[in-house]
């Protein structure tokens, strides 16, 4: 499960082409330790990095129409899949590629949404009707949204959710991460998502 | 949310999210008992559970594939560039933040990735050319373009001053601006926008989102001229950009004209500055665009007004704080010029508004003033009898009730309003106005030269959105190339028309040049190289290019008129213009000597009306000068021509005015009047109909107007000016107003354009006015000439209907010592 997403593959193609470079873990130390700057830049490039994968998948794409670009990101991932790493410093590291993950995603749905009076002519050419958002389309900008309004009252299951839809990592690893039973873990999955589902739907009305 | 209703939620979901429905049922029945809200939330949270992680995972995923599909770019290299994250994506392209890879430019910049991609080295070029143009952009207030280039792909890119800083709109809002404030900013904003002009660059897409102002509170310009840099397929040798390729913009900024994809200007700008004013002043759009379709868009923008800005304020906030009174009048009146329908008649250049801007905050008058209402020239029905009934019933003073239409009663209605619009200043200064120079040209071609303009005269003169003045003095040589500023200023018209027209080997060359002269820059310029034969379509291609670069649309009716030739013989075409340039020298062997040419015309034409037209003036002038032997038949003579050129073609205004000049010779005033209508509702230019008008209701004694109407015709026509002295002196005399009329006839005398009629007339003038020494000598002179006089033989040919005006001619002609 944890390599079907392809935002989880993707996540996981980072954290382990960048284990082996000694910056990156420093950084990862010192943010375990609570350096916010060194957590601005490990962001950075972390973001950056899964960028990087983004494109050169986009550009391996083979003829073959046949396959999903989340098929043709999983092949490139496990490419890169390398050395064993410790789990601790692991765990860590997938939460901030997460978010990133997630700040991707979120990045490019808001900017594609920005026809509005606001950055590019979207609305006319009238011959691209296709530009003009269906409400699925902003179906991500809704879950970020219901994703912040979460975190005020319930971190732990906004962190839950993150790790799991963004970080790729199974309710067993989620658990681990956040060190409680994939019970609990599992248990309020399933109200975070109930409650994210109905928030979504009510900003889409 | 509270944690302790979270909780309880919680508590309560996990209990029955795995019940039946009747379990479920019964075990929210009782934990919620009185709880509605709690109970409805929590069924809310239940019914949503089956499709929760699914729709979550899709949205994840689906993001992910479109993020692929659209190539996003982020970490890769551009050039010395790196891109770092990805700020917008829209049709355009895709703009990122970026920085030097090396640490050379330490500011981070936004790069632009166009979606479309140059294929030729021609369009490669033309980006080029266009890119430099922007780099030359220096000013505070304009995102300035560093560099660009082309990728691999052959997909062009821009490097530009990355701009932090809200949109206008907002920045106003959010640190609660005063109006002063407001019009501080916007007025930097038009000087920048002024500024680009200047280096001929237009913006195109003007809107709050591309004026971002930063925290210290200075505006800036984005996307200058980037539309125009994805339409490579511009040629400015060609004229206006094709109309397909500029359908990419904004509806509530776009100008009327860009809506209907008609040429783009700087008064396009100029326009969407308008509606940004509006917005900062009123807080919301003049139009309200949403959900429309195109064309129903361009319906909104075209019929109906928007709402001054002081009114739309009040609207929307009947407690403003005082700001919509302080909007009324003059800043109403800015915001309103910059939004005028007809380019023209908004403000020539931005800088003009930002010294209105700056008049009103120094509570100086500023020079925007309230829009009149346009007055339109409307057009008639073709009823000959319609025209003939109207034109009786303003004559008589009253419709007879015997003769009593509603279509007499329109009529009247519509020559009174056509004389209104002639007559009142503001009607048509919202028009464009353009004079056509006289065309240089060689040896060769000098009759074509002077052909041209007056085709190009001609096929523009009838539009009726257009303000046309023929301008020739002789004074001007072929070879000097004319002062266009002067050339402006003195007609006091905005665009000019100038060219070349030269014959060599056989073949016609035509050079012509269309001119801004408030905005100071030249439209466009374009060369033919073709045989004579071509002339008549050269000068259909030349009006449709002028009309269309200053954005006037041609009815279907306007546009088969002017492809329609005068004539299909050069040859004939040319002995027409001979006959012209004699006829315009008044004397009598002249006018013998336009007539030969005129008929030579007709023989090599028979079917060319203007010339049938001409040679009935010739006898028409006969008449009025009494030199022939037998008026009568020199009359009948005119009538019949005048007959001929109206069967040939009464879908031009000459035709008409020709006949018109029979008539009144006649004295049918009502059709002569009618005549005259005609050809002025045919050609609103026509200073020579609005003159026969004059001179016809002069004649019959209905004198309101008459000098407002003559000088009017002036103003369109300076190059006869000479002939409005003869005009203006007889509306004098009929108004008895003998003093003035004696001064019209003098200054015509002097110019040596005083006919027989008019030294009638003088002559009576003096002696009404008791100056019979003068009166006497005028008569001497005429008798000089080897006329016999008798009030006898004058009576017949007098032009005036009044029995009162006929007794103070004869009167004051027998004064002056003519015999009975």
């Amino acid at each position: 499960m944890a390599a079907k997403t392809g935002a989880a593959a993707l996540t996981r193609g980072v954290l382990f082409s960048m284990e082996a470079s000694s910056p990156v873990t420093d950084l990862l130390y010192r943010t375990q330790r609570g350096d916010r700057d060194a957590l601005e830049q490990l962001s950075t490039l972390v973001y950056q990095e899964l960028r990087r994968i983004a494109a050169r998948c986009m550009r391996s794409e083979r003829p073959d129409h046949t396959l999903q670009p989340t098929a043709l990101v999983n092949e490139a991932i496990l490419r890169l899949v390398g050395a064993d790493v410790p789990w601790q410093d692991r765990a860590h590291f997938y939460a901030v590629a997460a978010r990133q993950m997630r700040n991707i995603l979120v990045d490019h749905a808001r900017s594609r949404g920005r026809g509005k009076r606001g950055g590019d002519a979207v609305r006319v050419p009238l011959e691209d009707a296709g530009e003009l958002a269906a409400p699925l389309d902003r179906d991500l900008v809704a879950l970020d949204d219901a994703l912040k309004d979460l975190a005020k009252f319930d971190q732990r299951k906004h962190d839950m959710v993150e790790l799991h839809y963004f970080g790729g990592l199974s309710m067993e690893e989620t658990a681990q991460a956040m060190e409680v039973s994939p019970k609990t873990v599992q248990r309020e999955l399933r109200l975070a998502e109930s409650w994210l589902h109905r928030a979504m739907s009510e900003a889409a009305s | 949310m509270s944690p302790e209703h979270w909780q309880r939620v919680e508590a309560l979901f996990h209990r029955a999210v795995d019940l039946s429905a009747a379990a479920q049922k019964a075990c929210l029945d009782k934990e919620c008992s009185g709880d509605d809200a709690l109970r409805r939330e929590v069924e809310a949270l239940l019914r949503s559970e089956r499709s929760a992680s699914g729709r979550i995972r899709n949205a994840v995923e689906e993001e992910a594939v479109r993020l692929l599909q659209d190539g996003d770019a982020s970490g890769e290299r551009l050039g010395p560039w790196r891109l770092l994250r990805l700020l917008q994506h829209g049709g355009m392209g895709a703009v990122y933040l970026a920085e030097r890879a090396d640490d050379a430019y330490r500011k981070k910049v936004a790069i632009k990735v166009l979606r479309s991609t140059l294929a030729t080295g021609l369009e490669r070029e033309r980006f080029r050319t266009e890119r430099q143009l922007l780099a030359n952009l220096e000013h505070a207030c304009i995102a300035r373009l560093i560099d660009g280039g082309t990728r691999a792909d052959g997909s062009p890119y821009l490097v530009m001053e990355y701009v932090e800083g809200e949109p206008i709109d907002r920045y106003c809002t959010e640190h609660r601006l005063s109006l002063e404030e407001r019009l501080g900013l916007f007025r930097q904003v038009c000087l920048a926008v002024a500024h680009a002009h200047r280096q001929h660059v237009v913006h195109r897409d003007l809107k709050p989102a591309n004026i971002l102002v930063g925290k210290d509170g200075v505006p800036k310009l984005l996307d200058f001229g980037i539309a125009k840099l994805l339409d490579p397929a511009a040629d400015p040798h060609v004229g206006p950009p094709t109309r397909a390729e500029d359908r990419r913009l904004t509806p509530e900024y776009a100008s009327p004209e860009q809506l209907s994809g008609a040429a783009i200007g700087y008064a396009s700008d100029i326009y969407a500055l308008g509606v940004v004013l509006y917005e900062l002043l009123a807080g919301c759009l003049p139009y309200q665009l949403t959900g429309l379709s195109l064309d129903e868009m361009l319906q909104a923008v075209r019929q109906t007004d928007p709402l001054l800005p002081s009114v739309a304020l009040v609207r929307r906030e009947p407690d403003d704080g005082g700001m919509a009174p302080r909007l009324r009048g003059a800043l109403d009146n800015i915001v309103m010029s910059a939004l005028q329908r007809e380019p023209h008649a908004r403000y020539a250049n931005a800088d003009g508004l930002a010294a209105d801007i700056a008049r009103y905050l120094a509570g100086e008058p500023v020079s925007a003033r309230s829009a009149a209402p346009v007055v339109r020239l409307i057009r008639f029905a073709r009823s000959h009898r319609m025209w003939t009934i109207a034109a009786l019933a303003l004559l008589a003073g009253s419709v007879p009730a015997a003769l009593y239409l509603k279509e007499v009663h329109d009529g009247e209605q519509r020559i009174k309003a056509l004389i209104a619009a002639h007559t009142s200043a503001r009607a048509i200064e919202h028009l464009p106005a353009v004079a056509i120079l006289r065309f240089t040209s060689n040896e060769s071609g000098s009759l074509l030269g002077a052909g041209m303009s007056r085709l190009l005269l001609n096929a523009l003169s009838p539009l009726t959105r257009l303000r046309v003045t023929a301008y020739n003095s002789v004074r001007h040589s072929p070879d000097a190339a004319p002062d266009i500023d002067a050339v402006a200023r003195q007609l006091g018209v905005r665009y000019v028309v100038s060219g070349k027209a030269e014959v060599n080997g056989g073949r016609l060359r035509i050079e012509a040049a269309l001119t801004d002269a408030a905005a100071g820059h030249r439209m466009w310029s374009v060369d033919y190289d073709r045989t004579p034969e071509d002339i008549f379509a050269i000068r259909a291609e030349l009006a449709e290019k002028i009309a269309s670069a200053l954005s006037i649309e041609l009815t279907a009716d306007e546009s088969r008129q002017l492809a329609k030739a005068p004539t299909r013989s050069v040859e004939a075409y040319e002995a027409m213009l001979q006959g012209m340039s004699h006829y315009g020298r008044r004397p009598r062997r002249a006018t013998e000597e336009a007539r030969r040419h005129f008929e030579r015309a007709i023989a090599l034409d028979p079917g060319f009306a203007h010339a049938h037209g001409m040679l009935a003036m010739t006898y028409n002038r006969e008449f009025i000068n009494n030199w022939g032997d037998n008026p009568a038949e020199s009359l009948a003579r005119a009538e019949q021509l005048a007959k001929r050129a109206l069967a040939l073609d009464d879908s031009r205004a000459f035709s008409h005015l020709a006949m018109g000049m029979v008539r009144r010779e006649q004295r049918r005033h009502s059709e002569a009047l009618a005549a005259a209508a005609r050809a002025v509702v045919l050609d609103p230019n026509y200073g020579n109909a609005i003159v026969l008008m004059a001179s016809i209701l002069c004649y019959a004694g209905k004198t309101d107007n008459t000098l407002e109407l003559i000088q009017k015709a002036a103003g369109l026509n300076p190059r006869n000016p000479i002939n409005y002295q003869l005009q203006m002196g007889r509306c004098y005399f009929a108004m008895g107003r003998y003093g003035e009329a004696i001064a019209a006839f003098e200054q015509a005398l002097d110019k040596n354009a005083l006919g027989h009629r008019g030294h009638l007339l003088l002559a009576a003038s003096y002696a009404q006015a008791g100056r019979l020494d003068d009166a006497r000598w005028t008569v001497s002179e005429i008798q000089a000439g080897g006329r016999q006089l008798s009030l006898r033989r004058i009576e017949p040919t007098i032009p005036f209907t009044r029995s009162e005006d006929r007794a103070r001619l004869i009167e004051g002609l027998r004064r002056a010592g003519v015999p009975d």
